[in-house]
């Protein structure tokens, strides 16, 4: 068993790519660290920099007590699945399964009741003497694992090991990586792209973007208070909703945020939660409003402090609907924020659409005009300047 | 196309362009060897009848008896598998480690070593023999394997090569990954993990440098005329005097030099043309 730490981690590829930059990460003992961010953001290379596949440009890698830099990925303990997984299609499961142990002379009944025990675990048992080629999306999914766990290396390291999987089948396997990472409890560092994943898998989730980590913390933590307009945005689904806006009244003590034409109110609760907002009087700020947050005003009410807009469209998902509407307030996209100088001068804010998820029986149509309710202590604000968030 | 040849019913369905112009190539490319096996079982007589037999009648094995009897034909299959062999080991031993280092590290040059490699093996041999046989006599190498051994790993070596490389490059890049967090050496990797999974990229390497060395006449009859040193298509041209042509004979030999060739092909077929079309698609 040991730790993972990150200390200034750079890569800068020999073309001059700065695909990781200061990273600042510590796995602790048993626990799954997700790395999540977009597509390109130095998840795989962060990892591959663990596994010793690729060069620490700047920094120190500490895999337990030990400075691991220039240490060969053999030496380093630790064992990798791949996206693709990488067996070996000329041998045997039990065969992929257990080439480490026989490189490492491990004696054969030994290393063969490991194999079987690692088969046990992850159901394989019946498979054993077939090639990679005859079993299907998941059985190789699992090989790739059995193939990590017989190992039994302090650290595990995953690259995506879900995303060639159908959604169904990746949900199942999302919960039985879990478990088996549980059981064993070895420090693992797991790279997805996908969110969800990030937050009903991981004990904390790294968020990662340009090279650069955005926020680290429990999955609860991200979605309550993100760190900033990216990881507002990135996290949770459908994402938040992100709008301009200018704060009114915060000294008189009756502070109101103006969205486009609408103009709402910021309570008391939410203003001492964030006291840092009484800076913004008058100011630009940056609201953010989860989905789940916004219910439905009954029709009769008077309009004043509540979001109206026109609904675009109306997706039922039997439990939910998610009404796309449109209002006059600024969009902000999550994706574009903080680094676009563009965004933060406000050039590109326009009009996009926003989401609301509201229950099964509400009763909307496209091109209705629609009001809603926000729980005033559920609002996020973020400094427009910097794109985080305003706290204390 | 593959619909409407489906469409079509009764006789139509066997004959149909694309059939019968498969049969004609068929049977221009079969006629020859069909003649060379059928004369190789006639009797002498039989063969200079005119006009010529369908097939031989009766069969008889007098050709193949005096072939390897008289002619000694046994020993120039022998010199043939042994330089033909050792040949094919060597340039598979180079062309793997060669191949794969070309097709896998980081390195200053490839493309000029590369380009290099497909000029060599588009050049014509018959420019080279008079100077190689100046060599071969000051080194004391005439008549004896080596001479051939070794222009023929360095004349197959860039063909091999080229296919080898081509075939590790399909290969994909985590799997030396894999094996190296596994805790396998390079030769290791390349011995266990990365060999079996180019087999038919080697046998393919393999077919064609045996078959390349079985079949050359140039240097083998400038360098190896003396008797004890004759390959089969040396000692089959050289079969007779000036006086007589043994046609039976040569068929005959012909007939036994191209069996193991086929039995060559045939077993590997599957893998050579697998071998030959790798990374036109991909997986
Ligand atoms: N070998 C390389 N040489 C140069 N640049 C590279 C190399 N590998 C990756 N990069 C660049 O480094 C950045 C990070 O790449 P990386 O593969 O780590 O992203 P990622 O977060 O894993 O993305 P994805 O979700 O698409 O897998 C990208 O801009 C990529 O183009
Ligand atoms: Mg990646």
């Amino acid at each position: 068993m040991a730790t993972v730490k990150l200390e200034q981690v750079t890569k800068i590829y020999p073309n001059g790519t700065k695909a990781v930059d200061g990273l600042n990460l510590e796995v602790g003992e048993g626990e799954l660290m997700v790395l999540v961010g977009p597509s390109g953001c130095g998840k795989t290379t962060a990892l591959r920099m663990v596994a010793g596949l690729e060069d620490i440009s700047d920094g120190s890698l500490y895999i337990g007590q030990k400075r691991v830099n220039d240490m060969s990925p053999k030496d380093r303990d630790i064992a990798m699945v791949f996206q693709s997984y990488a067996l070996y299609p000329h041998m045997t499961v039990a065969e992929n399964i257990g080439f480490a142990l026989k490189l490492r002379k491990t004696p054969k009944a030994e290393a063969s009741a490991k194999i079987d025990q690692a088969a046990k675990i992850l159901g394989l048992s019946e498979v054993l003497d077939r090639k990679p080629g005859q079993l299907s999306g998941g059985q190789r999914q699992r090989v790739a694992m059995g193939r990590a766990i017989v190992r039994e290396p302090s650290v595990f390291l995953m690259d995506e090991p879900l995303s060639n999987l159908d959604a169904k089948l990746r949900v199942q396997m999302r919960a039985e990586v879990s478990k088996v990472q549980r059981t064993l409890g070895v420090a693992t560092l797991y790279v997805t792209h996908d969110q969800v994943e990030a937050m009903t898998m991981g004990d904390r989730v790294a968020v990662l973007r340009g090279g650069v980590l955005q926020q680290c913390d429990t999955p609860q933590t991200l979605y309550d208070r993100p760190a900033n307009v990216f990881v507002a945005g990135f996290i949770g689904s459908p994402a938040m909703n992100l709008w301009r806006g200018v704060l009114e009244g915060a000294s008189t003590g009756a502070a109101t945020v103006d969205l486009g034409s609408c103009r709402l109110d910021v309570g008391d609760a939410a203003m001492a939660a964030h006291p840092e907002l009484s800076r913004f009087e008058g100011a630009e700020v940056i609201v953010g409003i989860r989905p789940e947050h916004l219910s439905v005003a009954p029709p009769s009410s008077d309009g004043g402090g509540e979001l109206r807009g026109r609904v675009e469209l109306v997706e039922a998902l039997g439990s939910e609907l998610m009404v796309h509407f449109s209002t006059d307030a600024r969009h902000v996209k999550a994706e574009d924020a903080a680094d676009d100088p563009a965004m933060r001068t406000g050039e590109v804010a326009t009009a996009g659409i926003s989401v609301a998820r509201v229950g099964p029986r509400v009763d909307v149509k496209p091109g209705d005009p629609i009001a809603f309710e926000v729980e005033s202590d559920m609002m996020h604000f973020f400094d427009p300047a910097t794109g985080g968030a305003i706290r204390q | 196309m593959s619909g409407r040849l489906a469409k079509r019913r009764g006789w139509r369905r066997v004959v149909n362009g694309v059939n019968l112009a498969s049969l004609l190539v068929a049977v221009f490319v079969s006629a020859p060897l069909y003649w060379l096996v059928s004369a190789s079982l006639k009797s002498p007589v039989e063969i200079g009848a005119t006009p010529p037999t369908a097939y031989p009648h009766p069969v008889t094995l007098t050709n193949f008896r005096q072939a390897f009897l008289h002619y000694g034909f046994g020993r120039y299959l022998l010199n043939s598998v042994v330089v033909s062999l050792a040949s094919t080991v060597l340039v598979l031993a180079l062309g793997i480690l060669a191949g794969y280092a070309l097709g896998r590290f980081p390195m200053r040059g490839k493309l000029p070593v590369l380009m290099g490699l497909l000029m060599i093996s588009v050049f014509p041999a018959i420019a080279v023999i008079s100077p190689l046989y100046l060599i071969m006599r000051e080194i004391g190498w005439l008549n004896s394997y080596q001479a051939l051994i070794l222009p023929y790993t360095a004349f197959n070596l860039p063909f091999a090569i080229w296919i080898l490389r081509n075939y590790f490059i399909g290969i994909p890049p985590e799997m030396e990954e894999v094996g190296r967090l596994d805790g396998a050496s390079p030769l290791r990797t390349l011995w266990s993990i990365i060999l079996p999974q180019a087999r038919p990229g080697i046998f393919t390497a393999a077919v064609f440098t045996f078959t390349a060395c079985w079949t050359e006449f140039l240097m083998a009859v400038s360098f190896n005329s003396a008797n004890g040193y004759r390959t089969i298509a040396v000692g089959i041209a050289l079969f007779g005097s000036a006086f007589v042509v043994p046609y039976g004979t040569i068929f005959a030999a012909s007939v036994a030099a191209v069996l193991p060739i086929a039995i060559l092909v045939l077993v590997f077929r599957r893998s050579v043309v697998s071998g030959l079309t790798a990374g036109a698609v991909k997986g």
